[in-house]
């Protein structure tokens, strides 16, 4: 689990914890249609996709988005996420294999509060950046201490979760087999 | 150079303003189709143990309370001719299971760009998140390109 990030420890350069995706298929994006309750045809019907000059389904803007956001949830646990842009770039195929990272370039007090600017991007197999952008994040200012109420009181803020027992016991199982 | 005044027209159209209730298997759903696996977004003992009243909804959950194409379709314009250039969201607050969010959209601005191959028409969609109580949850501006018209 990522380590919580605090003002003085982060600094400009700091590169995210990256993450990697397992190759798209159809059915990742025929997936993301249903959860999304987006069903443009360009993301699941290979012949709209054709008369309209692809070479095939092509993932939704808002898959990349979603994974990229998974980055910046795993990395910003404990922090407060105020605002999250992405430009697309490239298109996304079935059999594309993404990986997402991101690098601090600026830290700054605004009204008391630590605040952050991160790029966040997304490159494929090929080291194509197929989307670009930029999170906005208010970190704890001292390490070891969690935000301030005012701190968490907007944004997007993500604590460390206390595993559910279900969970616990998942883990247990995997610990035991393993000491085998 | 101009804009069409056809485009233009569309500047500050708005959607009807619905109230969504989120819901925790859409919450699931999610999370689950873009392969996260952080228990707060799947099981409710995990998401109350971290302070939240239920489920908890990701990052980018917005997109699913966002969607665009009824408010296009509306407008005259084909949702299949636009390609998605570039998404922002402003977060103020988490979304969880049982919250009723108030959304609104607008068109924000239409405008057009020269291009190599001719001039592109940009289209920007505001669409806000509030609660019961009349707060912000968020804020979404969507930018479409609009491939042919």
């Amino acid at each position: 689990m990522a380590k919580l990030l605090d003002f003085e420890s982060i600094d400009k350069g700091s590169p995210l914890e990256g993450l990697s995706i397992p190759a798209l298929t159809r059915v990742t994006l025929a997936r993301f249609a249903g959860a999304s309750d987006d069903y443009n045809p360009m993301h699941l019907d290979d012949k709209v996709a054709a008369a309209a000059g692809k070479s095939s389904v092509f993932a939704s803007s808002h898959l990349i988005m979603g994974y990229v956001g998974r980055m910046v949830e795993g990395c910003f646990t404990g922090s407060s996420v105020r605002r999250y842009t992405l430009r697309m770039l490239k298109l996304v195929w079935p059999g594309d294999v993404l990986t997402c990272r991101g690098v601090v370039i600026d830290k700054r007090k605004e009204a008391g509060e630590g605040v952050v600017d991160v790029d966040v991007w997304a490159d494929n197999q090929r080291g194509e950046t197929v989307a670009k952008g930029r999170v906005l994040a208010v970190v704890a200012k001292d390490p070891g201490k969690g935000l301030s109420k005012t701190e968490a009181a907007s944004g997007l803020v993500f604590p460390h979760a206390k595993p559910a027992k279900s969970v616990k016991v998942a883990k247990a199982v995997v610990g035991k087999t393993k000491k085998k | 150079m101009a804009l069409p005044s056809k485009l233009r027209q569309l500047i500050g159209k708005s959607a009807k303003p619905c109230a969504v209730e989120v819901e925790k298997g859409q919450i699931r759903r999610f999370a689950a189709a873009i392969g996260e696996e952080n228990p707060i977004h799947f099981d409710e003992k995990a998401a109350k143990a971290a302070g939240f009243l239920s489920l908890v909804a990701t990052p980018t959950f917005v997109a699913a309370l966002s969607n665009s194409d009824v408010l296009l379709r509306e407008l005259g314009v084909d949702p299949q001719a636009t390609m998605h250039a570039e998404e922002e969201y402003e977060y103020f607050r988490p979304i969880c299971a049982g919250d009723v969010v108030n959304v609104t959209q607008k068109i924000a601005d239409v405008y057009d760009k020269q291009a190599p191959n001719g001039r592109l028409v940009f289209v920007v969609i505001e669409t806000r998140g509030t609660d019961k109580r009349g707060r912000q949850v968020f804020k979404a501006r969507r930018v479409l390109v609009e491939l042919k018209n």
